[in-house]
């Protein structure tokens, strides 16, 4: 509920703001101060995937905003060079580093899920073994009907099937896109963007972390991975996309019969 | 756009775009997604579900995300209809809520296994 209205709330001060903020007190501080109002709660509850989620929408939803994109740079730098520093020196998150670099090492407990998750993929071949023919899910790789979906998906429907649900999700994505960019004002324009954004990163952040891509974050796949309240909340705000198209659409029906 | 004739303009042709008010791709892409992610997630899921239960229900996972994806529906069909402009007044007290609900959870911390949102 926070990252809906951490998005809400960014759209809001954009109204404000108008163009005035490319300037680094509106659009840096102001943004920033909202933004450190939701993350410091969150990171004092160590939620560090929903952290790592509102950063990155944040981030998309200052630039669509209008801060000035040296600063959104400047700030992504900071970000990145205080994450290599904290996992060098932290033991618990260099575990996943090492779980997401060489798995190999320790087949039997933290590298397990990734390397099942990656027999997985790689046993799909082209095709797929078939629907319902998955071997991994019969307890071989844990949180199948979770976090690590996306894997199954890979075995059962095989490379072509895959590609064919994340071009389902690229069109998606990309639709909600052209929807926040037809949107009659400014505040809906970064409402719509922030809430397509939420789900772009969840999606794009899920693959990665089942490819191995990147190292395992704890972000599920949206309408596909089991989770109750995520599911309703993320139709939700696909509902919210939705009235934006509405809106615009009587608008535009509005400018026509005058 | 505009002008003084009848022109056949988007209006005048009660597409189905027109009839639903909403953005139709948009909405079809996000239920073929839907109902996908619900069939993937019983043929991911139902031998889990069948060792939790004693081998007696494979559903059990479906039945949950189900259920909600009714609830996210009903949620989504209502939230279709209200205008953003009503987000644009209601930004702060949403934001003023989330940040006490945040703050509490931190004061009463209870231990939740799995996401507090």
């Amino acid at each position: 509920m926070a990252k809906f209205t951490l998005i809400v709330l960014f759209a809001r001060l954009t109204k404000g703001f108008g163009s005035s903020a490319k300037e680094f007190r509106y659009g840096v501080l102001g943004f920033g101060a909202a933004l450190l109002g939701i993350l410091i709660p969150l990171a004092l509850e160590k939620h560090l995937s929903a952290i790592m989620l509102m950063g990155l929408v944040a981030v998309v939803m200052m630039f669509v905003a209008g801060t000035n994109p040296k600063w959104l740079l400047a700030g992504a730098g900071a970000a990145a060079v205080f994450v290599v520093i904290y996992i060098s020196l932290m033991g618990y998150a260099g575990d996943r580093v090492t779980a997401w670099l060489r798995p190999e090492e320790d087949p039997s407990d933290t590298g397990y899920q990734i390397l099942q998750s990656l027999y997985a993929i790689g046993s799909g071949g082209l095709f797929g073994l078939g629907f319902g023919k998955s071997r991994q899910k019969y307890l071989y790789l844990p949180f199948q009907y979770n976090d690590y979906i996306f894997a199954i998906i890979c075995e059962e429907l095989g490379l072509v099937g895959a590609l064919l649900i994340v071009a389902l999700f690229a069109m998606l994505i990309l639709r909600g896109y052209w929807i926040a960019l037809r949107a009659p004002d400014r505040f809906s324009t970064v409402l719509a963007t922030g809430l397509v954004t939420l789900i772009a990163v969840q999606t794009v952040l899920n693959l990665g972390v089942v490819t191995n891509l990147l190292p395992s974050t704890g972000i599920a796949l949206p309408f596909f991975s089991y989770g109750g309240t995520a599911l309703a909340v993320n139709l939700g705000e696909m509902g919210i996309v939705l009235s934006v198209s509405r809106y615009r659409n009587q608008a535009t029906r509005q400018e026509v019969l005058q | 756009m505009g002008g003084q004739r009848i022109l056949r303009t988007k209006e005048n042709r009660h597409s189905v775009s027109d009839r639903m008010g909403v953005d139709v791709p948009f909405l079809v892409l996000l239920l073929l997604l839907l109902a996908v992610g619900l069939i993937m997630l019983y043929s991911a899921s139902y031998a889990q579900s069948e060792y939790d239960t004693g081998y007696t229900v494979s559903t059990r996972y479906l039945q949950k995300q189900g259920a909600c994806a009714v609830i996210g529906l009903a949620a989504m069909i209502l939230l279709s209809r209200i205008p953003p402009d009503f987000w644009l007044r209601t930004a702060w007290p949403l934001y003023g809520i989330s940040i006490a609900l945040l703050l509490s959870v931190l004061v009463f911390g209870q231990s939740v296994n799995g996401a507090k949102r």
